[in-house]
């Protein structure tokens, strides 16, 4: 399935998860391939015919860490803004679906600096919601749980005082995750055990050894935070056509 | 009635009633079955020209005689009217249907080719070849909308028995399918027809989304639906769903269901209603399906399967897929040595379970099988087949023997602990089943066995060697560590050269060991980091040492105080328990020679050691010079990684004082300012960088790979179905493989493990194959399903009975009375098996709500079955006489039925003990307690049958006996009336709003709210309740009074407190109300 994850960091320690779906209906509509395989489904009265799969579509990681640049301002007032108490999300009905601006900006706390480009939302479920974003990118931003989100927000906002054990029950996620970080350079440095497989490197590797700095990594733990946004990718912006 | 059977009375009253009553409940599709069939039945509907005679046995002699769902008076056009037309048959009417599907591999195509061509298969893969991936296409290709005529129908798939995880990973894959199928029909721009009709919608039914979702889309249901069986088939048996509406069934985990369970019993009530549509079960685990004798033909007759399809992973067309030469170079073995300890702790670990099994088997040498021998103890089913057998005799086998069950469960832990947890921690472990064994005044034979053989005395002191030898702290680390560091840093100067996308992920076996390898990580950089890991390690568990001391020091002291008011005799022997600490006990030689042998050799008492040593001192000194990681100070502790400090529970318990500081502290205004530093914060964090750990379980679906899109996995313990997956993730992105780094232990267990875990499943497909190809074929005729045989029996049973009575009541009406056998069971109790049984015996179940009973077999009996944990539960909160006291009410014979189940043991006796076994923790419960709650249960038991005289009570070793037993019950008598039995209840709940609970209980209720106040706890609640009964007399009981009975002054305090306040809050409201009487009176004056 076309899923991917991608990876923002809130501040230097903490991390969260986005599930990136790429809808295929608009992105991809050329690939015409031969049936494979013909039977009858006896319960129905179709012959079906199974068709050859297309490869799987992913965002490259430009391409997504573009993406996630453009929704800086939505994402992080997803995070930090919506969830307040402020913001009456609860007042949609199931079902219903609204212009954004209507639910946030009515507020006494709409704030003219966060350039948001989310156009509506939609109450999905008792904790769910859809928002429509559109700008360069169009996409749908499904919150997936928004009991969670609050902790989130909470735990972003508190962390720091004493009292952010209380919160944040539930939304770190099993996975730990680490940063690789590239240590300061310096070849005069006493060899430490972290050197050592240097000396597994492939043959091509040591004759150049002497020119190449040692270099030694640390790997830095982050604060993962439980996946609850799925993004759906409907549209990407085009690349900037050649210039004639 | 078409087809009225031989036995039913065309005009019997009882049965006018009961149909009467159906037909009530029938609402929807179903309508009414006396009145002529609706032509048209909401969108779904369709002529009636559509309806062809099936080309086979069909015809109106085969409408099952009994049909045990409520009767229709036209199955053949309910049949064509329902979901899907029957087969294939008129050929204009075929119609090509074009599908996209989205796998990646051609294996899985073909698994679902054979899937689809093949009439109700078992499909049984080898794991990991990516189930979920294959269900949701095959999903999708089941759920295609049809079109008859020029009229659009939609099929209903029901997917049965799915976890959680199953139906998410089902429903985001069907999404996805969606979106190419939306495209589809977008690009062949065919009708302009709202397209959501094309769509599989999937929809989720559990108790939970029950009611929300039920209201709107069950009623009419489509597409693809996941619901639980419990809630399927009261609808089924109600005749809220009709078999003929569903397209088709699909089971999943087909190994998890037991005998007799509600799957199968659904897909019973499916097929003998419904011969058109499908039946397809999945399984991935085929060594449950070579268990028990021909486990696979029971199996598949259970679930109506017809047939086998075996895909393991040696099938040509799956190693011809993933055995690419081309990749395989990228995969790297990483064997790593043991150190000489731990081989010796795995020797000697090895040698104990030998002798323990041993031990076992010469214990009982009718119980023992074969099987349980060395060759087989890495064996993941050994524990499984020992409780089998000793589970349903644990009341016959001897103290020793238990011990010895137990043991070799904590052996077999041991030995994963040995390779997957650091020295600390199995120290930790070792020393706590030293403590836990050693002697004291109440048990002085409950030396664990394991511990008296000679090779325990290696595992110990060895364990110790890696802590603390030679008056030096050795502290020895994991030799996988240093590996692990060796690969990622490799992987790290790999990564500085070439362009590398993916991230790098680490797969371990459990949550600890995913908090082991960030920690040793997270260490690495920092000079002797291990060694650094280790101390802290240490401290910590001197830490929490000195605190358990100290809490079992409080207990201890709180105890002997106790002890001395209540039993005076005890004290002498408390003072000694106390002190038998350290010292032997007279008598016990064995003890002591296990105590001396315990010290002998390298294995010094070594706690004396690590509390004397400074282990702060060598922390500082290693830290000197090094600076430290800020970011390590503040989060090492938190409570995702290994330290949970005990605060952080009472923290998290009194969350709600902190939910209101947030709620203020919310308000708080956002600034431009805030704002832009909250952006500077943001960041994409490329997916090269990243370094991953998770466990294999949160792996173990297909979609996290591919999520993940990782290009260095490093496999750091062996595990099958990873290893699979991994093969499969590699096979799917041929272009740019990942390197695989697979480490493992030489000649350890874990080497062991794997080699017996690949061996067991080939062996497991291997008898498969065999059995599957002499296996009978079964063919089954309408009347093997009607239960036409049993009625048969019953009619034979119930004539002997009018021959005896047909002296004194006049000839036919015996016969009159007898109709089909009606029970009526609670809509509740359709998580237990009995329903399905009794449908099986050919008896008409009848789902309702009932207040009053569980299952109503006559106008006259009522029963409330009741399994043995329910039963202990129900005495404990006094709800089991609430329910005898409106079964006594309303039924001639209220009954009791106490239910065991077929795999324990029949008797009472080993309950507390039985259930504790099995749980691991409380590994060591006193002999004495579980004794104590079989009296408990007794004397409860004896008082409910005083209470309630008429009071039957029906013991039952099975639910094949009970069905049995109710079916002897009901021979001869009239049918219950399901309108009266729910009538039942709702009066009573009427009137005991009124009146009853007001003046009576009051007092009662107040009683019971003593248990919720904090620090009661149950114990102090039972003793209070035996000693002072009534509340009244609670009410006057002094400060100094309670305190004696209790025995604990801030108990008392509590109690007193609680008290004082429900009296106050009686003379508040009292007053409340005189208020407003004088207020209403001056009201009226003021008018």
């Amino acid at each position: 399935m076309a899923i991917s994850v991608a990876t923002v960091a809130l501040d230097e320690r903490t991390t969260l998860p986005l599930r990136v779906f790429v809808n295929r209906r608009k992105l991809a509509s050329n690939v015409k391939e031969s049936t494979l395989f013909e039977t009858p489904l006896l319960s129905n009265n179709s012959l079906v015919s199974l068709k050859s799969p297309k490869t799987a579509i992913y965002l490259s990681n430009t391409d997504m860490e573009s993406m996630c640049n453009a929704i800086k301002d939505d994402l992080l007032m997803i995070v930090y803004e919506l969830m307040g108490p402020q913001v009456a999300l609860s007042k949609l009905r199931v079902g219903q679906e609204k212009s954004f601006d209507s639910i946030y900006s009515t507020t006494e706390y709409n704030h003219e600096f966060i350039d948001h480009h989310i156009e509506s939302i939609t109450r999905l479920g008792k904790f769910k919601y859809k928002l429509w974003y559109k700008n360069n990118w169009e996409l749908e931003i499904f919150l997936n749980n928004t009991l969670k989100l609050s902790r989130i927000r909470r735990y972003m906002l508190f962390r720091d005082s004493i009292l952010h054990n209380a919160v944040n029950e539930g939304i770190h996620d099993k996975k730990q995750l680490l940063l690789m970080r590239q240590d300061s350079v310096d070849i005069s440095k006493v060899p430490t055990e972290n050197d050592l497989p240097l000396e597994d490197l492939p043959l091509e590797d040591l004759p150049s050894e002497d020119i190449k700095p040692e270099v030694n990594f640390r790997y830095k733990r982050m604060v993962n935070l439980v996946p609850c946004i799925d993004i759906h990718v409907l549209e990407r912006p085009r690349r900037h056509k050649r210039q004639v | 009635m078409p087809g009225g059977g031989l036995f039913v009375a065309e005009d019997d009253s009882d049965d006018e009633l009961l149909r009467e009553e159906f037909s009530q409940q029938e609402i929807g599709p179903l309508g009414d079955p006396q009145a002529p069939p609706p032509l048209s039945e909401g969108p779904e509907a369709l002529g009636d020209d559509v309806h062809v005679d099936m080309g086979d046995t069909r015809s109106d002699d085969d409408v099952p005689l009994y049909p045990l769902i409520p009767i229709d008076t036209d199955n053949e056009k309910m049949a064509a009217e329902g979901g899907g037309a029957p087969a294939a048959v008129a050929g204009g009417q075929i119609r090509p249907v074009s599908i996209q599907l989205a796998l990646s591999l051609p294996f899985q195509y073909e698994m679902i080719q054979n899937c689809l061509s093949t009439d109700d298969p078992l499909m049984i893969m080898g794991k990991g070849l990516g189930m979920s991936a294959i269900l949701s296409n095959l999903l999708h290709i089941l759920g295609t909308p049809t079109k008859v005529g020029s009229q659009l129908k939609r099929s209903l798939v029901i997917v049965l028995n799915a976890s959680d995880n199953d139906t998410q990973q089902i429903a985001e894959g069907l999404q996805e399918l969606s979106w190419l199928d939306e495209l589809e029909e977008g690009v062949g721009g065919q009708d302009e027809e709202d397209s959501s009709v094309y769509s599989r919608q999937f929809t989720q039914v559990t108790s939970e989304s029950l009611s929300v979702e039920r209201d709107g889309s069950c009623t009419c249901p489509v597409g693809v639906l996941s619901v639980t069986s419990r809630i399927l088939i009261v609808d089924l048996l109600s005749g809220i769903l009709h078999p003929n509406k569903v397209t088709g069934m699909v089971v999943l985990n087909v190994e998890t269901l037991k005998d007799f369970s509600n799957e199968s019993f659904i897909l019973e009530i499916y097929r003998s209603q419904n011969r058109w549509g499908f039946i397809k079960g999945f399984s991935e685990s085929p060594e449950s399906f070579v268990m028990e004798f021909s486990p696979l033909l029971r199996r598949m007759r259970d679930l109506r399967f017809q047939k086998v399809l075996l895909w393991p992973r040696f099938r040509v067309e799956i190693s011809s897929c993933l055995n690419n030469p081309t990749t395989s170079s990228n995969v790297f073995e990483v064997k790593v040595s043991l150190t000489n300890s731990m081989s010796q702790i795995q020797f000697g670990l090895m040698e104990c379970l030998k002798k323990c099994l041993a031990e076992l088997n010469r214990k009982n040498p009718q119980l023992a099988l074969e099987w349980w021998d060395i060759d087989n103890v890495l064996n993941v089913n050994l524990l499984r087949s020992i409780d089998s057998v000793m589970l349903p005799n644990w009341h016959r086998i001897s103290y020793d023997s238990k011990q010895l069950v137990k043991d070799i469960r904590f052996l077999k832990h041991l030995l994963k602990q040995i390779v997957s947890a650091d020295a600390v921690d199995f120290y930790e472990e070792i020393q706590l089943s030293l403590e836990a064994n050693k002697p004291s005044i109440s048990r002085k034979y409950s030396e664990s066995p394991w511990l008296l053989a000679e090779e325990s005395q290696l595992v110990i002191s060895h364990a110790r060697k890696r802590i603390f030898y030679k008056d030096e702290y050795q502290l020895e680390e994991q030799p996988k560590w240093d590996q692990l560091l060796h690969i990622i840093d490799d992987i790290a100067h790999e990564k500085l050269g070439k362009q590398i996308t993916g991230p790098t992920l680490i797969a371990c076996s459990s949550t600890e060991t995913v908090r082991q390898l960030t920690r040793v990580l997270s260490f690495a950089h920092k000079k002797d980091g291990f060694r650094k890991l280790m101390l802290k390690k240490l401290q910590y568990y001197k830490d929490m040492r000195q605190e358990k001391s100290r809490t079992v020091n409080e207990v201890r002291k709180a105890e002997s105080e106790v002890n001395k008011q209540e039993l005076s005799v005890s004290s002498a022997f408390s003072k000694e328990e106390v002190t038998s600490k350290r010292r032997r006990t007279r008598g016990a030689s064995f003890v002591a020679a296990v105590e001396r042998l315990r010290n002998a050799g390298a294995g010094e008492d070594i706690e004396g050691a690590i509390d004397s040593y400074d282990l702060g001192k060598e922390l500082e000194l290693t830290e000197q010079g090094a600076e430290e990681d800020e970011f390590d100070e503040l989060i090492p502790y938190s409570p995702e990684s290994f330290v949970v400090k005990p605060e952080n529970d009472l923290e998290s318990d009194q969350l709600l004082p902190y939910e209101e500081v947030f709620q203020d502290a919310q308000k708080s205004g956002l600034t431009s300012e805030l704002w832009e530093e909250r952006k500077s914060c943001f960041s994409y964090i490329p997916r090269g960088d990243q370094i991953i750990v998770e466990k294999f379980s949160n792996l173990n679906d297909e979609l996290s790979l591919q999520e993940q899109m990782p290009s260095y996995i490093i496999i750091f313990e062996p595990d099958l179905s990873f290893i699979r997956r991994v093969e499969l993730y590699r096979a799917s992105c041929s272009d740019n493989p990942c390197k695989v780094y697979f480490m493992y232990y030489g000649e350890s267990v874990e080497e062991q493990n794997h080699l017996t875990a690949i061996k067991r499943e080939k062996d497991a497909f291997s008898k498969l194959i065999r059995e599957n190809a002499n296996i009978a074929h079964h063919y089954e005729t309408m009347e093997d399903i009607s239960h036409f045989k049993n009625l048969a029996e019953r009619k034979i049973k119930l004539s002997k009975i009018n021959r005896g009575n047909a002296r004194n009541a006049g000839g036919q009406r015996g016969f009159q009375n007898y109709t089909q056998d009606v029970v009526v069971v609670d809509t509740r109790e359709f998580n237990a098996s009995l329903p399905g049984l009794l449908f099986r015996y050919g008896v008409r179940v009848v789902p309702c709500m009932l207040s009053v009973g569980d299952y109503i077999i006559t106008p006259e009996i009522c029963l409330e079955r009741k399994s043995i944990s329910d039963l202990i539960g129900s005495l404990q909160n006094n709800r089991l006489v609430s329910q005898c006291k409106k079964m006594q009410a309303f039924y001639k014979y209220p009954t009791l039925l106490i239910e065991f189940d077929g795999s324990q043991s029949f008797s009472l006796e080993p309950f507390g003990e039985g259930r504790s076994y099995r749980n691991q923790n409380a590994s060591t419960t006193h002999p004495i307690s579980s004794k104590l709650s079989q009296e408990e249960i007794q004397s409860k038991l004896a008082k409910v049958v005083m209470k309630f005289p008429r009071l039957r009570i029906i013991w039952s070793s099975s639910p094949l006996q009970s069905v049995n037993i109710i079916l002897e019950l009901k021979l001869g008598r009239e049918q219950p009336n399901p309108t009266t039995a729910i009538e039942y209840g709702t009066n009573l709940r009427k009137n005991a709003k009124k009146d009853k609970v007001t003046l009576q209980t009051a007092e009662e209720v107040y009683f019971t709210e003593l248990l919720k106040v904090p620090g009661v706890s149950n114990i102090d609640y039972f003793n209070l309740k035996k000693k002072v009964k009534t509340f009244a007399r609670l009410k006057k009981l002094s400060m100094k009074e309670l305190t004696d009975i209790t025995g604990d002054q801030l108990l008392a305090e509590k109690v007193l407190n609680f008290v004082q306040q429900v009296i106050s809050n009686a003379q508040q409201s009292e007053q409340e109300s005189a208020d407003d009487n004088v207020q209403s009176d001056d009201d009226i004056l003021n008018l």
